[in-house]
């Protein structure tokens, strides 16, 4: 690691690594930093996004897609099924990725077009001079280091927290924000084509459970509920799903689990007016579409 | 009151053990007095005013927060 960067990019999920490669691509001296040890892992991800918005933005690879969707059904509280095929949904149906090996392959063509990719290293704070943001304090195995670049992108995701160093209030709201539990079950029968909703506020209050397939058997399971719904004395999402699963799928195993939110519209407007990087900008999964268009650069 | 790791009476608490580091309360403190390093999340105690936020919208209810 050198001590000076033209750019320097804080946190490698799509956004990050997207925005790095770009920068590198254009000639520019960048460094990645991700704080986990292993970029896309732990998951935090339905994994389900938009064909078309995909290919717009980065070359598609086999091996990232675990099921190409036909289209989704919607299941209302009393059973009522909504089919929605590819073409009416105009095109609002896709992929179902592994977003380990996605959110990877991304990083590695970051490296790829010239750019140098730490992990295990975490921005504690940015060096302000002139109210100017220099670069950040990175540490690296314990150790600490003064990175100076001419850009820095904060592109942190949901715990973010390189645009409060900088004096943007980037707290969200409950309001704002969609907090999710999943599970990876196996061997369970699903349907590989299609993506299911159920809505209903005994089943999901203020949100939705979704089945997205992923390949031989196997699916994420998830819920996510509106932040304002959720009380200290309320089932909790997990609560939810646990119940939902014992129901629909009895005999399947949870061969993974996911926690995590994901935010609103509203809240992307924010971030945006703050250019700080999110892939939600430039992604959506089918139902909720909050795709944004491409904010990079 | 919670009681942390080792027992202490604390006004908020992480039970890491069920905790899946998924930053959704980092996200969404108004004080920023969270942080998610690695797979645990710290809490600088001086900061949190124990508005219970981030008790309330943790997904697996992790965090126990004592006005
Ligand atoms: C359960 C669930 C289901 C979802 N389903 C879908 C879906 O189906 N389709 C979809 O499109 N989206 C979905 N989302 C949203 C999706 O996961 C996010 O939009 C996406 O991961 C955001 O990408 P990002 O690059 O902005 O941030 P992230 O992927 O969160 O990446 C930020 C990175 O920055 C790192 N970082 C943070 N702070 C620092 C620091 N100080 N120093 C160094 N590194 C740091 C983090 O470790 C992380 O790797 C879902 C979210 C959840 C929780
Ligand atoms: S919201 Fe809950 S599960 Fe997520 S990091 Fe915070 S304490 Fe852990
Ligand atoms: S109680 Fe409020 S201030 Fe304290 S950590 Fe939680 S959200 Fe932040």
């Amino acid at each position: 690691m050198k001590d000076m960067y033209e750019v320097l990019v804080i946190g490698a999920g799509p956004a990050g690594s997207i925005a790095a490669k770009v920068a590198a691509e254009n000639g520019l001296d960048v460094l990645l930093i991700e704080k986990r040890q292993e970029i896309g892992d732990p998951v935090r991800c339905a994994e389900g996004v938009n064909k078309e918005y995909l290919k717009k933005h980065v070359e598609i690879d086999k091996r990232w897609i675990c099921a190409d969707l036909k289209g989704s059904c919607i299941y209302s509280p009393d059973g009522t099924k909504i089919e929605m095929a590819e073409e009416i949904a105009g095109g609002e149906v896709g992929y179902v990725l592994e977003r380990k090996v996605f959110d990877r392959a991304l990083a590695e063509q970051a490296a790829k077009a010239g750019a140098e990719v730490r992990v295990k290293t975490r921005a504690t704070g940015l060096i302000i001079e002139d109210d100017f943001v220099k670069g950040a304090r990175l540490m690296h195995l314990g150790k600490e280091y003064d990175v100076r670049a001419r850009i820095v992108i904060g592109a942190d995701g949901v715990e973010s927290k390189v645009g409060r160093w900088a004096g943007i209030d980037t707290s969200l709201k409950p309001i704002d924000i969609e907090t999710c539990v999943q599970y990876l079950i196996a061997g369970a029968d699903i349907n590989q084509e299609y993506c299911e909703f159920y809505i209903g506020s005994e089943t999901a209050p203020g949100g939705y459970i979704w089945i997205f397939p992923k390949g031989e058997g196997k699916a994420n399971v998830g819920i996510g509920m509106l932040g304002s719904e959720m009380g200290k004395f309320k089932p909790r999402p997990v609560d939810y799903l646990n119940s939902f699963i014992e129901k629909r799928f009895p005999d399947a195993s949870i061969v993974e689990m996911v926690f995590g939110e994901s935010r609103s519209q509203a809240a992307l407007r924010k971030l945006q007016l703050t250019a700080l990087c999110s892939w939600e900008m430039l992604h959506a999964n089918p139902i909720q579409s909050q795709a944004v268009g491409f904010l990079m650069l | 009151m919670p009681l942390n790791i080792t027992g202490e009476l604390v006004s908020i608490n992480i039970n890491r053990y069920k905790c899946g580091y998924c930053g959704a309360c980092v996200g969404v403190c108004p004080k920023g007095a969270l942080e998610l390093v690695e797979t645990w999340v710290e809490v600088d105690e001086n900061t949190c005013i124990t508005c219970g936020i981030c008790d309330r919208i943790c997904p697996v209810g992790a965090i126990e927060v004592m006005k």
